[in-house]
């Protein structure tokens, strides 16, 4: 596997050299070559899991200790660990962000970034991705994504603590909770342009297999990862834009007074305006694309255990078609 | 014990980072790596095999006595009616997937230490049975099916539906950030009609002073029921989503603000008796124990020793709602009917509530 791989990124250089001359931004940074798309994603989607794990590290060190001081509480969250005993808002907040940053950030982009962009056209025989510039946006609306939903660990009030899933009306209205405030708008930001970057790589990867197969490479004869990156791609684009719509519709109902999400609401000793809506309409939105998700974290691991335990087996799939029409 | 786990995490932290940098290792051209000795021969696939081998005997054993040693920590016996029903389908469902889960790994742990790379050794070219892929489709394909038919779906559609019942008792739990009320509907067994508009002075729950239904509910702290009396729970928030959980009944219902929610199920232990089930008995006296010993530590630093604990029935919620919800609770009792009655004479009703208010 490595070998096949170290050959192949050794031509790819060789065809660059021969084509153009590449800078070192255009090269390594703003590169539109899905190699270093791949890396990039990889470099990126690691450091996220570090943090991520980070999180995860003090949310378990609360939970063998609860409300005891603890000095690295007190030297990493600082205000929010008065005396290094740790606040709940910022327990829900941990929770919170290193929930969305796994499932998006980690499993989602971080899996099928790198692998899809890496493996398809070198499994499939193209030369590069359909669109190499889609692609280069593709990673780096990641990128921004990423820096927006790490600055909100850093606003006054605190990051969004409502949960992974941010039901309204405690994401919806800023005063049910701190991290409703600043930090909710900021993930909200932070998710809807993660959106359209997983948007742009899903259907480049889509476009990418459909068309641009090498002669003889024929849709049954594909490795079953490219099998699984495909499927997964095209759940991606199906279901994405519908948590888009959620998040939107939570932004009118934050920011211009509408009432999707909120009904018959008494906050802080007063009822707030909103009237008619429904919190479980955000739920149904939400688990629109909730479930799917969990086949697009699913899938490419299942595609490329298929093929590696295939390969090093010295065997062909057993069952290739079978497995296919499960995807 | 800190210190160590901190030594451990920065250890395996480092572990990590140096096997990532192997990838660096799979730039090198293939020459390179097999000098290095990174072509795998038969003792490393030997050894390879093995390990598979003891990882899945680990695996097992450490589940078996995860299984032993927390069992103090499973939930007890049911309280309710629907609870048993409910606690056998998960243990069907639960014995079911154990079985295929004992199955599958082992076979494929055991295939791949059976079936390690020795050199000169080929495989067999094997690469369709439609049969044998069929059986393994259909079978899984019946089970689960009928899990979820004659286990889940009749299961949901009996536990779901309230209008069951003959002459249940109806009692409204109200949540807010952060605790819980209830409302129970008085001698009409009739709730009045309730908004948050209607909220105002000692009238916390916004019931409409106008509703004749109203005027006899009465609103309480603690939720109190008599035992082996269906009760239709109408649940209501002020605020954000909650989730009303009460395990020892298996009973858990959205709380949503703008709505209504239902859940009704019966009682059928009182807490007294569940109390001094031994299952309940033996686990406070573990638990007072270890309170006793902390107690000491808590005493000899100059501290105010712990309260020894006692089992009650709790209603909490299950849904993050702010700052405060992991101490959002309410206790529940289950009693007497003649208990309960003499209880919820000592209640006030909403209509002396707002005469009180007026003087």
């Amino acid at each position: 596997m490595g070998q096949v791989i170290a050959a192949a990124t050794e031509h790819g250089h060789d065809d660059g050299h021969h084509h153009h001359k590449e800078t070192f931004v255009t090269k390594y940074i703003f590169s539109t070559d899905h190699k270093m798309i791949a890396k990039q994603y990889l470099i990126t989607g690691l450091i996220m899991g570090a943090i991520g794990i980070l999180m995860s590290v003090l949310m378990r060190m609360q939970i063998a200790n609860p409300e005891q001081p603890n000095v690295i509480f007190e030297a990493l969250l600082g205000k929010w660990a008065p005396g290094g005993v740790m606040d709940p808002n910022i327990y829900l907040a941990l929770v919170t962000i290193h929930g969305t940053i796994m499932v998006f950030f980690v499993l989602t982009a971080g899996l099928s970034g790198t692998f899809s962009n890496f493996l398809i056209p070198l499994q499939i025989g193209a030369r590069d991705m359909a669109s190499g510039f889609l692609n280069m946006v593709s990673y780096w609306l990641f990128f921004l994504s990423s820096a927006i939903m790490i600055s909100s660990l850093f606003v006054e009030l605190g990051p969004a603590a409502a949960g992974w899933t941010i039901y309204p009306p405690l994401s919806a209205v800023a005063k049910a909770m701190p991290g409703s405030g600043m930090g909710m708008t900021l993930w909200l930001v932070s998710m809807a342009i993660f959106i359209a970057s997983s948007l742009l790589g899903s259907l480049n990867y889509v476009v990418t297999v459909i068309n641009m197969r090498t002669k003889g490479m024929s849709m049954t004869r594909l490795p079953l990862t490219i099998w699984a990156f495909f499927v997964t791609a095209i759940i991606g684009v199906v279901s994405f834009p519908v948590l888009f719509a959620a998040a939107l519709l939570l932004i009118m109902d934050r920011s211009f007074g509408t009432s999707f999400f909120l009904s018959d609401i008494y906050i802080k000793g007063e009822v707030l305006a909103h009237q008619g809506g429904s919190p479980v309409l955000f739920e149904h939105l939400f688990w629109f694309l909730g479930h799917p998700e969990v086949y697009i974290v699913l899938l490419p691991a299942l595609g490329i255990t298929s093929e590696i335990i295939a390969t090093n087996s010295r065997k062909p799939i057993f069952g290739y078609r079978a497995m296919v029409a499960l995807f | 014990m800190t210190a160590f786990l901190i030594i451990l995490i920065a250890a395996l932290f480092v572990i990590a980072l140096w096997q990532i940098s192997k990838i660096v290792q799979l730039g090198k051209s293939p020459e390179a790596s097999s000098a290095d000795g990174e072509i795998a021969n038969d003792a490393d696939n030997d050894r390879q095999g093995k390990y598979m081998l003891y990882f899945v005997i680990a695996m097992y054993v450490m589940m078996i006595a995860c299984f032993i040693g927390y069992q103090d920590f499973f939930l007890p016996d049911a309280a309710s009616e629907h609870g048993a029903e409910y606690d056998s389908l998960l243990i069907l469902t639960t014995v079911v997937i154990m079985i295929v889960q004992f199955l599958t790994q082992a076979l494929l742990h055991w295939f791949s230490y059976k079936y390690r790379g020795k050199k000169g050794q080929k495989a067999l070219f094997y690469a369709d049975n439609d049969r044998l892929e069929f059986i393994w489709t259909a079978i899984p394909v019946v089970v689960l099916a009928g899990l979820i038919l004659w286990g889940g779906l009749f299961s949901w559609n009996d536990i779901m539906d309230v209008d069951k019942h003959e002459d249940p008792l109806v009692v409204e739990v109200y949540a807010y950030q952060f605790g819980w009320k209830v409302r129970y509907s008085g001698v009409d067994n009739t709730l009045g009609d309730a908004n948050v508009r209607f909220i105002e002075g000692s009238n916390i729950l916004g019931i409409d002073p106008t509703d004749a239904d109203g005027k006899d509910d009465m609103v309480a702290t603690e939720l109190h029921l008599p035992v082996n009396r269906p009760v239709v729970f109408n649940f209501r928030s002020q605020d954000v989503l909650h989730s009303a959980y009460m395990p020892h009944f298996r009973a858990q219902m959205n709380v949503v603000p703008g709505m209504v929610t239902k859940f009704s199920f019966t009682p059928t232990v009182t807490s007294e008796d569940y109390k001094s089930t031994e299952f309940m008995t033996e686990k406070v006296r573990k638990i007072n124990e270890i309170r006793r010993q902390k107690s000491k530590e808590l005493e000899a630093s100059g501290d105010v020793a712990l309260d020894p604990y006692e089992f009650e029935y709790y209603l909490l919620c299950n849904k993050i709602c702010g700052a405060s919800h992991y101490n959002m609770q309410m206790k529940i009792v289950v009693e007497s009917e003649e208990d309960y009655n003499k209880w919820l004479e000592t209640q006030t009703t909403f209509e002396t509530t707002l005469a009180n208010a007026e003087n």
